[in-house]
């Protein structure tokens, strides 16, 4: 992958994680491009998450966590953000959609609120938000009631439209599709190749099938290192390590 | 042969907890039947409204009514901010480590102190420490430190009810943990800090030991109340006719409808819990 300075949105360089003595992510080295997708595959386990959970300093609020190495955001250590801000600009979607227990509006108003958007511009960004999320027309007449009230492929789609209110520049998911049936994440996969075209997405995926159809890269975990980073096409089809090749082609362990 | 024993085994168990639940709802009934039977006469509108007259035989028993409202209401002010405070610092706050555990053990032992020795405890402090004297200030501060340890815990256990990727939800919103706390913390755990925070309150409405020396008196003329003056209260002033009283005969109503009178307060507090609790429920499951 070559890539100019000025389109990469994640740049790792010898990233190295540590839970007190376990060590679950080493040197790891990588650069996600702007405004593409980029799915991060691996087993269970090789630390997908921990590593998503660093670009967005999630690990802050645990005081086990060690790490060495960089990760750089807009050309910027994410140690020299302020916490909020980097969170602001580097938004998160969980595997599993909780929503506030507030009102489906709330929901959404509550990141533009303590983040200092302008009060009256608030219902505007909230309908944009839920329209790009493709959630407003199912919601548009009930904006006022509770969040909870929606089925479990709505709340992630409330979950994405809160965090894309925001205008993050980068949108970190978490296997979002895991917890919902084929056809909400059929949808959730449109709004993630919608969503590409503004935004930078990197993806943690156990799907192979979900990664080829929506992911520009792949990058293929194996017990905390990365061992190949390419486009998805090179990683399904011709990938250069016969580790890549056989967790591909799915006779792993 | 298997099967029918398991079906048996289920039948059984149910059946004796049915009984169970059975005996402490009969239990409840004929205690209330029982006060009402023996105090229900005495019970009208003029009952809770006059002051107690002619040694206490006749009128009524607002003053004590006034005594542990007012009580009730200092107990509240003193122990729900600082308990609730509390409870967040140790749930959200506080990394867990030995001084942590340390302390909650130390709240979780505390609910089990009797409360005479928190009586004690607050005639050695605020009466006589704080120069309080005995006093409606002193009693509503002690029965304060009484309820504490239960709303800590209450309040502790809402807290961590909330699933923690509520918490990493708004966290990655850029929210600060003080507004994960404020907004969506504390809210989601209202049902619960409130159920909590009633039921102990009632709990101290009914205390007598605590009271007995901190600012209770068995007699007032009027029915003003003053921060720093005695009291009348409903669970002391039954006490007062039941065993201090000479004339006993004449009184015994009057005990009687006192102890309805407190029960109905007990009562109603708890329905006030139930309801918050359905509401918030209602609006926001989590
Ligand atoms: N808070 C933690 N404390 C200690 N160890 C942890 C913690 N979180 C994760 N780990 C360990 O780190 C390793 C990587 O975990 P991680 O959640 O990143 O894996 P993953 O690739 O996302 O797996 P999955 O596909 O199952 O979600 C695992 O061995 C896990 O046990
Ligand atoms: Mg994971």
């Amino acid at each position: 992958m070559t890539s100019t300075a000025t389109s990469i949105a994640i740049d790792v360089q010898q990233w190295s994680l540590s839970f007190g003595q376990r060590h679950v992510l080493k040197e790891i080295s990588m650069r996600i491009p702007v405004k593409k997708v980029t799915a991060l595959i691996g087993p269970s386990g090789c630390g997908k998450s921990t590593l998503l959970r660093s670009f967005n300093r999630m690990h802050e609020l645990n005081n086990e966590v060690t790490y060495q190495g960089s990760i750089k955001i807009d050309d910027k250590d994410i140690f020299q953000w302020e916490v909020t801000a980097l969170r602001r600009q580097v938004g998160m979607i969980f595997q599993k959609p909780v929503p506030f227990p507030k009102s489906i509006y709330d929901n959404i108003a509550y990141g533009l609120k303590i983040n200092g958007f302008p009060e009256k511009e608030i219902p505007q960004r909230i309908e944009e938000a839920l329209t790009k999320s493709y959630l407003w027309n199912e919601v548009k007449d009930k904006l006022r009631e509770p969040a909870t009230r929606l089925s479990g492929g709505q709340q992630q789609r409330l979950c994405i439209a809160r965090t894309i209110a925001l205008q993050p520049e980068i949108v970190l998911m978490d296997e979002p599709c895991s917890a919902l049936d084929p056809i909400s994440t059929a949808k959730i996969e449109e709004l993630i190749k919608e969503l590409a075209q503004n935004y930078t997405i990197v993806l943690v995926t156990h799907n192979m099938q979900q990664a080829m159809r929506v992911a520009d890269y792949t990058a293929f975990m194996y017990l905390g290192e990365l061992i190949e980073m390419d486009t998805t096409e090179q990683i399904f089809h011709y990938p250069k390590q016969e580790l890549t090749r056989n967790y591909v082609q799915g006779n792993f362990g | 042969m298997k099967k029918s024993q398991t079906q048996f085994a289920e039948a059984f168990s149910k059946g004796l907890l049915l009984a169970c639940a059975l005996v402490v709802a009969l239990l409840l009934i004929s205690l209330t039947a029982y006060l009402l039977l023996r105090g229900g006469k005495v019970l009208s509108w003029s009952f809770v409204t006059s002051i107690p007259s002619e040694g206490m035989t006749r009128g009524g028993i607002l003053t004590p009514i006034i005594g542990t409202v007012t009580l009730t209401l200092i107990t509240a002010l003193v122990s729900l901010p600082i308990g609730i405070a509390a409870a967040v610092y140790l749930s959200e706050y506080a990394s867990n480590n030995r001084l942590t555990q340390i302390t909650r053990a130390a709240i979780r032992n505390l609910a089990g102190v009797p409360s005479i020795i928190f009586g004690l405890f607050g005639l050695a402090l605020f009466v006589q420490g704080l120069g309080l004297g005995s006093s409606l200030l002193a009693a509503g501060f002690t029965l304060g430190l009484l309820s504490l340890p239960y709303i800590i815990t209450t309040t502790e256990e809402a807290i961590r009810a909330i699933p923690q990727l509520m918490r990493e939800s708004a966290l990655a919103l850029g929210a600060t943990r003080w507004e994960v706390t404020r907004d969506i913390i504390l809210p989601s755990a209202i049902p619960g800090i409130a159920t909590g925070a009633i039921l102990s309150l009632a709990r101290a409405a009914g205390e007598t030991a605590p009271i007995l020396f901190t600012g209770a008196t068995f007699y007032l003329s009027g029915n003003s109340v003053g921060l720093l003056d005695e009291f009348m209260a409903l669970p002391y002033h039954l006490y007062m006719l039941v065993t201090q009283h000479q004339a006993i005969e004449k009184v015994q109503p009057i005990a009687f409808g006192t102890a309805c009178v407190l029960l109905l307060i007990v009562l109603v507090l708890n329905l006030v819990a139930m309801r918050i609790r359905k509401k918030y429920i209602k609006n926001y499951q989590v």
